[in-house]
């Protein structure tokens, strides 16, 4: 069962999935896939299979919520939103992220000072 | 809570599953879509765009899986597969599961069904609402020498007028009628019932109304009136096919119209489970108040009130009652020294039934107690056998965790079906027992398996799989490599595996000692009362319980006479003859005597009783031929002769009956004396327990007995040359013949009468016999099991011993010792509990001492014998180990 602990899911992924959700508002999976392969600069490959069960996950924790509409190429897709307790969610996760990247990159700071 | 919400959608997806499904691949399908249209638009061909789509979604299947992984519950997926598992291993040992499940079953079984019948009849309220509430009153009267007598009409006036304890109080006593319906006469169990009664008890009819206060008033008033009457639901159904237009029918019973009010819904079940007619009678004011003690009081306690605060108001206000009466005088007060008694009504209901479920239910809770231990040991050694397996499953990645989830999947799956066999077991034994044992429990109709045993037996089967388990697990408690290593025979014994081995062997053996004691004493009881010197024989003696309608009352000499003079003749009957009643039947009559204040019982007979019954004369008349006799002559029995007379000859004198309030009967002037023409051999006429009966015998001879004392209610019994119960029906055709307003009761021989007297000790004896003679058994089993594991494990130190000259009753005695010595420790502790415990079984023991020696001696021994012959015969596996062999081990 997940639980509130710092685990961020499947690794980042979720992470970046309700990002994505928050900066461009609601979005069908295909929309996300490739929103997170741009912001990247194309550097990160998403296996784009895995988004599917991440959403899932996401959704039963309840911080996104689908519904199926129409999309601007006509087609019938599944549009994800985020809810409120995801926003909840993300400012805590984005905290917590800031946080252990800065401590990270402190140490990677002192490495690379020379003495 | 984000745990909780995942685990309803879960839950929620497991029933839409397949919708859940068909929505993925729809999204699956527009993704890629959506994809190959970008593709294609950089100008990639349609299929090329389709293919670039697939590569970089990667494997659709797999999205699919683990997409699914997130809506299943993971955990029951592996306690389906651990289930999977675990019913393979325990069909690779199916003696272990066999046996296993057949000790569970049975323990379980036996536990559960004594627990339905202590539940359904003791624990469970009785069905009225707020029962809890329901009380009866009695009295205790050391002055008539009497522990338990009822109220009478005044005593109910003066509590109901000037106790508070009680929201509402009504009388009721049970009687027996003649019932003419067309052409036929039967017995009905009717009870009178006071008009408040049915308020009491808080009851509404099925249909129609029930009794009011008006009703009672009515009564005096109009000669046109009819005492309303009230029908069982049973009877109604029966009797009169569930008649809708029953109301306002009119019934004979006995002589005079009844008009039925009501009908009561099925399952109300007052004052008995087989009371067909409720008959309104209020109580009279008018009544004296000290004598009548014959009817009984219910009462609905005010809330707060208990019945222990009740009996100490009726104690305060009973004095009080002095001189509102005529009878109610200082000195008759004094004579008396009554005494009220409250109690609830289920305790009433119930009686002494409730002691002995909850003695079977103790017993059976030690055989259940023994059945796990047993099981216990089976487990254990299952788990040393299976330490090499599980050491390769450790080093094949198992973590400790899986491993435990095996074991407790093993035992849960084992002790789930034994808890479902043992309440297949349990259900079998209720009805085979409400069938077999004559005893006479009450609330029978209400005896279920409902949840409440469902849940006794899940909850045993619980606990056991956590016993179970955890011992499991506790065995393989060792580091991977020692478990490879030692998977097999090991040098010496591990002292570990005798701490828990040793105290289960200790555990089976003192409680198979106390049940087996508990039996013993339950067996001498039963020999007790079975060889107890009845005074009469019951061989092929058939007794017919009969009716007369009191308008006969006049002729009863005439037609009794008739009726035992034509059954005499009938083929295959030796003797017969009539009393009021049967021995040991559970009725009797009582009347005061002037001789002193104890009333004592009396019975009527017809000429030729005491032969038929093979009572001996002590003394004078037999009154089987006419013989010129003294007036109104009887007979008493030899242990009233010896009270009533210290005197050579008790013969001659005279004794007087009298009426309930202490005057001489009066049929216009006073009922002369009966004189004792004789003494009769003594019999036990009222229980199998108590001393011989002091009875008056009154013969139903010229001249008669005053009309009001004649009994209408006659036993006749018949001594046949032929199987008793064949002879029913030649007899029932002769009463019709001679009279057909006589109406038959129950038919039964006297030795079903003398069995249904001991039915409680035989209840309890046959079932704590069977108890017993398990425990043992599976105690034996344990043993055996104990000494041939000791065996086992100690096959390399055995050969050592033997290859260095040791002699074979040396490896004998030294592999038996341990076991052998645990049975000591507990057959120590059994006679602990024996001595502190028996004392539970002593109202229902006869002639034996809770702790009779004699008994305990005797168990111990059987204890002793078998578990040394259980021990040598798994030791002497010892002494066939090869030396050499052994020591070559593995």
């Amino acid at each position: 069962m997940p639980s509130e602990k710092r685990d961020v899911l499947y690794g980042t992924l979720g992470l970046m999935v309700l990002k994505t959700l928050k900066a461009l508002g609601p979005l069908h999976g295909y929309r996300i896939a490739r929103r997170i392969e741009q912001i990247s600069g194309n550097q990160l490959t998403l296996n784009q299979g895995t988004l599917y069960p991440a959403l899932l996950k996401l959704e039963l924790a309840g911080w996104i919520a689908s519904a199926w509409t129409e999309s601007e190429t006509g087609r019938q897709v599944k549009v994800y939103s985020l809810t409120a307790a995801g926003r909840k969610r993300l400012r805590a996760e984005e905290a917590a992220w800031q946080h252990a990247t800065g401590i990270v990159a402190r140490f990677f700071k002192i490495q690379e000072d020379p003495s | 809570m984000t745990w909780l919400r995942v685990f309803w959608s879960r839950a929620r997806a497991m029933m839409r599953s397949h919708q859940r499904d068909q929505d993925l691949r729809r999204e699956i399908d527009s993704h890629l879509d959506e994809a190959a249209e970008e593709y294609r638009r950089r100008g990639l061909s349609a299929a090329e765009a389709r293919r670039a789509a697939r590569v970089s979604f990667g494997g659709v299947a797999q999205a699919e899986d683990a997409y699914r992984e997130h809506l299943s519950f993971s955990w029951l997926e592996h306690v389906r597969r651990d289930a999977r598992h675990a019913v393979r291993a325990l069909r690779r040992s199916p003696g272990f599961s066999l046996v296993v499940l057949v000790v569970l079953a049975l323990g379980t079984g036996a536990a559960t069904a004594v627990f339905v019948l202590l539940n359904s009849i003791v624990l469970r309220p009785l069905p009225f609402p707020q029962s809890d509430r329901l009380v009866v009153i009695r009295h205790s009267a050391p002055g008539l020498d009497r522990a338990d007598v009822g109220v009478s009409s005044g005593l109910y006036f003066h509590y109901r007028d000037h106790a508070q304890s009680f929201e509402s109080l009504g009388t009721y006593t049970e009687r027996v009628r003649n019932l003419r319906l067309g052409d036929r006469t039967e017995r009905v169990r009717m009870a009178d019932v006071g008009s408040a009664v049915f308020h009491v008890l808080g009851v509404r009819p099925a249909l129609g109304r029930l009794f009011t206060e008006e009703d009672g008033r009515l009564g005096f008033m109009s000669l046109k009136w009819k005492i309303p009457i009230v029908l069982s639901h049973a009877f109604w159904v029966d009797r009169f096919g569930a008649d809708p237009n029953i109301i306002g029918r009119v019934l004979t019973i006995p002589d005079s119209p009844r008009e039925v009010v009501g009908v009561m819904p099925a399952g109300f079940a007052f004052p008995n489970a087989d009371t067909q007619i409720w008959m309104l009678l209020e109580p009279s004011r008018t009544s004296a108040a000290l004598s009548n003690l014959g009817l009984d009081a219910v009462g609905r306690l005010r809330p707060g009130a208990t019945a222990v605060s009740a009996q100490a108001e009726l104690t305060r206000v009973l004095p009080q009652i002095q001189g509102l009466f005529k009878d109610t005088t200082a000195e008759k007060m004094a004579g008396v020294r009554l005494a009220p008694i409250v109690m609830p009504l289920k305790f009433a209901v119930v009686g002494d039934v409730a002691q002995v479920l909850w003695i079977l239910f103790g017993g059976m809770t030690l055989l259940l107690v023994i059945a796990c231990a047993n099981a216990a040991s089976l487990f254990l050694v299952r788990a040393e056998h299976r330490r090499r397996e599980i050491a390769v499953r450790q080093a094949l990645g198992a973590h400790a965790g899986q491993i435990a989830r095996l074991f407790f999947v093993e035992a849960l799956l084992l002790t789930a079906a034994a808890a479902a066999f043992g309440l297949l077991v349990a259900k079998g034994l209720v009805s085979g027992v409400i069938a077999l044992v004559p005893v006479a429990l009450p609330r029978t109709t209400e005896i279920a398996i409902d949840w409440i045993p469902i849940a006794f037996a899940a909850g045993v089967a619980g606990l056991m799989t956590m016993v179970y388990g955890t011992l499991s697990v506790r065995r393989q408690r060792h580091s991977l490599t020692e478990n490879l290593s030692s998977g097999g025979p090991r040098a010496t014994d591990h002292v570990s595996r005798r701490w828990v081995r040793d105290p289960l062997i200790v555990v089976q053996a003192a409680l198979a000692l106390t049940l087996m004691t508990g039996s013993a004493l339950m067996v001498k009881t039963y020999r007790n009362l079975s060889t107890r010197e009845l005074g009469f024989s019951s061989d092929g003696l058939l007794t017919v319980e009969i009716g007369l309608p009191g308008s006969k009352a006049r002729q009863h000499i005439q037609i009794y006479q008739q009726l035992v003079e034509r059954i005499r003749h009938l083929p295959g009957v030796e003797s017969a003859a009539a009393a009021s009643f049967a021995p040991l039947g559970g009725s009797e009559h009582m009347f005061p005597v002037e001789a002193g204040s104890t009333p004592i019982a009396f019975k009527f007979f017809t000429p030729g009783y005491f032969q038929t019954m093979r009572i001996a004369m002590v003394q004078g008349e037999s009154f089987a031929t006419p013989e010129p006799v003294p007036p109104y002559p009887v007979l008493v029995s030899a242990a009233l002769a010896r009270r009533l007379d210290a005197a050579p000859r008790v013969v001659g004198t005279s004794i007087r009956r009298l009426e309930e309030d202490g005057r001489i009967p009066d049929v216009r002037g006073p009922v002369p004396p009966f004189t004792i023409a004789g003494v009769v051999g003594d019999v036990r006429e009222l229980t199998l327990r108590d001393e011989p009966t002091e009875i008056v015998y009154i013969p139903l001879i010229e001249p008669p007995v005053e009309l009001s004392i004649v009994p209408t209610s006659m036993t006749l019994v018949v001594r046949a040359q032929v199987p008793p119960l064949g002879l029913a029906d030649a007899v029932k055709d002769t009463i019709a013949a001679i009279e057909p307003t006589l109406s038959v009761g129950r038919i039964q021989t006297m030795d079903a009468i003398i069995r249904a007297a001991r039915s409680n000790e035989t209840f309890v004896g046959v079932l704590l016999l069977l108890a017993a003679a398990v425990s043992l058994f599976l105690g034996v089993v344990g043993i055996y099991g104990g000494v041939a594991q000791v065996v086992r494990h100690r096959t390399r130190e055995i050969g050592i011993r033997l290859a260095l000259g040791a002699r074979r009753t040396e490896i004998v005695w030294m592999v038996a010792a341990g076991a052998l010595s645990a049975v000591v420790a507990g057959a120590f502790l059994g006679l602990v509990a024996v001595l502190a415990g028996t004392r539970i079984l002593s109202a229902l023991l006869f002639g034996v001492a809770p702790r009779d020696p004699a008994s305990i001696l005797l168990v111990t021994g059987i204890l002793f014998g078998s578990s040394v012959v259980a021990a040598l015969l798994a030791a002497r596996q010892a002494t066939r180990v090869a030396p050499l062999l052994a020591m070559r081990g593995e």
